[in-house]
């Protein structure tokens, strides 16, 4: 046997283990259930595809079915009904349902244990040639795909931190619809005349010879920073400025925050800004769809008296984190003042009654929607 | 003397927002004593553990664990059940969020349906408490007991007292808590004195 079929035995034996425990995990949710259920399938076709006539080629074709399979596990092991920030990803489930047909996708998390490693796995985002390889090889197809979004362990019931997820959302939207792509593809074709206009914030554009990659990874992060500014307003520009230490600084993969923080604070102010308007018009022109604010700002005491809120729509469910920081960004003594009386309350017991009552507020809502859904 | 309040006296001060229950997903949960309250999903689940005990002072000579370690945290969606087996304690809360007038105490126990499968709870809310109602749950039958989550499970009494308490005006343990959250007896002062006398007798 050649050294390197010994190894795929070894990654098919280690997929085995993975898929035999994947049995326990409990998701409370039928299309994750499926979708386990199909990738268990696909496993038991990839394991008896696998033969001692295998060549190199089919070997790491193999080889690129497996990983598919670590990788779909890795994510699902993270989003039983124990372990994913339940809340959170039914907000952005409904954000992701403005874009997208959610009917074909399903949002789960991975764990992880950095701090702030925030980030959209894009290994299989929009891989159809993939997906339909496995449909040509073994006749299995998936009805639905993930979306895969790491979040830091530690923070995954901090619902101020969730405002990086919405952004994180940003960057499956703009795959999906190829926003990005475009938008690179007509400044470094010469398509868009007014180029310009745009070396504020994207100084590449005055170097000689132009890096692609890089104008198109800041056009994706200037994209996804408005997707969120739609839903959580500038509450994206605060947690950014905080974790990046509002660099001025552009990196390969990301422009600066400060320019970064402006162009969110003009959407959400409504100022005039030629990034805003150029990624707005390859975005209507794509999805028939305007980034807008799609949130409503909450104007009520009910945290300062420890209550949630009552939630009426979707807008106010977005609205819901916005009000959070809010609060949070407020002078604590308004507690005092929401109780009528001087409330002993230490500033980490705040931290959490600001957590718990995002959560609920947010429980609240799907469970009266669910309720009266099913009387 | 102290009473127990009814029906209309309760939707009185829901009224006035003086009394917060949310979400109330039907207002027949109000009953002509009290308010019948639904089981929520968030539960801690005792296991073995590694610790001989949990213990509840603050004396070592069995080690430092505390309960937190003797439990084990698990969650459902409401509609999906919960199996309870025989002789397993539970920590549970209401779906409910509440905040108490500051003049009333709530009183929960088991709804009699509920008593009469063998499961049992005692717990008092004090006054101007706020978050959901924190439940032990225990089943003294001798056969697992399958409840649904969303079911009115328990059921609570409004007691009002002789006059107003303040219940943030002092340090508290338990705030605004949507998830049933471990003892934290071992946060007594108390038990820092007892602690210290046992020290002390013992020559430690």
């Amino acid at each position: 046997m050649l050294p390197i079929k010994r190894l795929l035995y070894l990654q098919l034996y280690q997929a085995e283990t993975l898929i035999s425990s994947s049995k326990k995990y409990n998701f409370s949710d039928k299309y994750k259930d499926q979708y386990l259920k199909t990738l268990v399938e696909l496993f038991s076709a990839i394991k008896a595809s696998i033969n001692e006539e295998l060549d190199d080629a089919k070997i790491f074709e193999k080889k690129s079915h497996l990983d598919f399979i670590f990788k779909s596990l890795e994510f699902l092991k993270d989003s039983t009904l124990n372990t994913i920030p339940f809340e959170v990803v039914g907000c952005l489930d409904r954000a992701m349902s403005d874009w997208i047909d959610p009917d074909k996708f399903i949002i789960v998390t991975s764990l992880q244990n950095n701090l702030y490693s925030f980030s959209y796995d894009l290994t299989y985002a929009k891989k159809d040639i993939f997906y339909t390889s496995l449909q040509t090889e073994y006749g299995i197809s998936f009805e639905r795909k993930l979306v895969q979004i790491n979040l830091p362990l530690n923070l995954s019931k901090d619902y101020l931190s969730s405002v990086a997820l919405y952004h994180e959302l940003g960057h499956f939207v703009d795959l999906q619809h190829s926003i990005t792509g475009v938008a690179e593809y007509n400044i470094s074709s010469n398509n868009y005349t007014n180029k310009a206009s745009l070396e504020k914030y994207l100084p590449l554009l005055k170097e000689t010879v132009l890096d692609r990659s890089k104008l198109y990874y800041h056009l994706g992060e200037y994209f996804c920073d408005l997707f969120a500014a739609q839903y959580i307003g500038d509450t994206l520009g605060l947690f950014l400025e905080y974790i990046t230490n509002n660099s001025a600084t552009e990196s390969p993969t990301h422009p600066s925050t400060v320019n970064r923080i402006q162009v969110i604070t003009d959407f959400v102010n409504g100022n005039d800004n030629p990034i805003i308007n150029y990624l707005q018009s390859v975005t209507s022109l794509i999805t028939n769809k305007k980034l807008e604010n799609r949130f409503d700002r909450i104007v009520s005491e009910d945290f300062y008296k420890l209550v949630p809120y009552d939630i009426e729509n979707d807008r106010q469910l977005h609205g819901t984190i916005v009000y959070g920081w809010e609060v949070w960004m407020e002078d604590f003594k308004k507690f005092n003042d929401g109780m009528k009386y001087d409330v002993n309350l230490s500033e980490d017991t705040i931290y959490r009654v600001v957590n718990n009552l995002v959560e609920k507020t947010i429980g609240n809502y799907f469970t009266v929607q669910n309720w009266e859904k099913s009387k | 003397m102290s009473s127990i309040i009814t029906s209309a006296a309760i939707k009185a001060l829901i009224s006035d927002q003086r009394l917060v229950i949310k979400p109330l997903l039907e207002e027949n949960q109000i009953t002509s004593v009290g308010i019948d309250f639904r089981l929520g999903g968030n539960f801690l689940v005792s296991v073995q553990g590694r610790e001989p005990l949990i213990n509840a002072s603050l004396n070592h000579e069995f080690g430092r664990s505390t309960s937190k370690h003797f439990f084990q945290e698990t969650r459902r969606q409401l509609g999906e059940t919960f199996i309870l087996h025989p002789n397993q304690t539970v920590l549970a809360t209401s779906l409910e969020y509440v905040k108490l007038p500051e003049n009333y105490l709530l009183a929960l126990c088991m709804r009699s349906s509920y008593s009469r499968l063998g499961l049992t709870m005692s717990t008092i809310a004090q006054p101007g408490y706020c978050g959901c109602l924190s439940i032990e749950l225990t089943n003294y039958n001798n056969n697992p007991i399958n409840l649904s989550i969303g079911s009115r499970v328990f059921q609570g009494l409004f007691y009002e007292t002789d006059k107003e308490s303040r219940y943030f005006e002092k340090p508290r343990k338990y705030v605004c808590n949507v998830r049933p959250e471990p003892s934290a007896v071992i946060n007594d002062d108390d038990l820092n004195v007892l602690s210290n006398l046992w020290k002390s007798n013992n020559h430690l």
